[in-house]
């Protein structure tokens, strides 16, 4: 309070009482402005998340009827990348198409299962590769 | 004069209780969230992604990051993204942010535990507009397990539970795996499932690990001595 006092000479100790009681009065507002803005958000997004809410659901599909190719023939789903297997199952979707939609799907996930660990193997081999330009010839 | 002098040690104290990390920070975290706020309700999510990302990043980021981000990633199309957001959150549970979980693992055609979530989610009250949509999604789904699914569809979870290198997500796939195996009539995978969740649980730290571990290490199976050491690091 003294130093208080020696920096603003002339103020009393009641008005010093007086402005640290606005001080308070800001700081309290100041935080008050804090908490709402945050309230703010929160209140908005609420808001905002019941308006775009999906009320109605898209229809199922099990991923074996939304994965497998519906009536692709074989030569197709090889062009889009779908492996043998699946193909081969839904070439024969006539005779049992759901067991042979979910074959395909089956087929399709350990095909993209495969891609995958083939393409870790490749990377693999490159780091080998870059750790090692030189491998050694093989012997004759 | 006064009033000036006044003025300048109110800022001065302002200034130092901002430093300190008061309530009333300085920080833009706040206007950031707020834009992000601002642009999800005018369904510009891309730019609302960009804000809540800033926040994301800020170090008084809020707890409940997850009620923003996930359903903005969400109505984005990144699903998986927006699963791992909710997942990973360890903020209060609140309705709205778990109607949009529920909404995110339909979309990503876990839709038994969608089921699951939406079912809670009723129990544990919504506004009418949204119990009438958790009803129908309830609904949508008994409609497409009213016949009992192939086996191969527990395949097809567990394969893509394989891919996810995100092991939060690979848990959900192969939740989702024991979940539809349990419907079938004669459980095909029902082992294998349940190490590799509880492998995935004793990972994340998730306390759903010793419930699977424990039958594992009594059945005397391939994984039981393994079991047992993972059962006994649990805290």
């Amino acid at each position: 309070m003294l130093g208080i006092s020696r920096a603003f000479p002339g103020m009393t100790a009641a008005h010093l009482e007086d402005e640290m009681r606005r001080f308070a009065w800001i700081v309290a507002l100041l935080a008050l402005a804090g908490t709402a803005a945050a309230d703010d958000a929160h209140d908005e997004m609420a808001a905002a998340l019941v308006a775009q809410a999906d009320l109605h659901p898209a229809p199922l599909q099990l991923p074996t009827t939304a994965q497998a190719p519906q009536h692709a023939a074989p030569q197709s789903a090889v062009k889009r990348g779908i492996g043998p297997a699946a193909a081969q199952a839904a070439a024969h979707a006539n005779e049992g198409r759901a067991q042979g939609q979910a074959n395909a799907a089956a087929h399709q996930a350990q095909a993209a299962a495969n891609a995958a660990a083939g393409q870790a193997q490749a990377e693999a081999a490159k780091e080998r590769a870059k750790n090692h330009p030189h491998p050694p010839h093989p012997t004759h | 004069m006064r009033a000036l002098g006044v003025a300048i040690f109110v800022i001065g104290l302002c200034a130092s209780a901002y430093g300190e990390g008061g309530p009333a920070s300085p920080s833009s975290t706040p206007r950031h969230l707020l834009a992000g706020v601002r642009a999800f309700k005018a369904a510009h999510y891309e730019e609302a992604l960009v804000e809540l990302r800033v926040v994301a990043r800020a170090k008084d980021a809020p707890d409940d990051l997850a009620f923003y981000l996930g359903p903005t990633l969400y109505k984005l199309g990144r699903y998986q993204e927006a699963l791992g957001v909710f997942l990973g959150s360890h903020a209060e549970r609140d309705t709205l942010t778990d109607f949009y979980l529920a909404q995110t693992y339909y979309r990503l055609a876990l839709y038994r535990s969608a089921r699951a979530a939406f079912a809670d989610l009723r129990t544990r009250g919504l506004g009418p507009a949204l119990d009438g949509a958790a009803a129908r999604y309830v609904d949508e789904v008994d409609r497409g397990y009213a016949k009992i699914p192939e086996p191969v569809v527990v395949d097809v979870y567990i394969a893509q539970a394989f891919a996810l290198s995100d092991g939060r997500l690979a848990a959900a796939y192969l939740e989702e795996a024991r979940q539809i195996e349990e419907l079938l009539p004669e459980p095909h995978r029902r082992d294998e499932i349940a190490w590799e969740l509880a492998r995935r649980y004793v990972a994340l730290g998730d306390a759903r690990a010793r419930a699977l571990l424990e039958p594992i290490a009594a059945g005397g199976g391939p994984h039981a001595t393994e079991a047992a050491d993972m059962l006994a690091k649990l805290p």
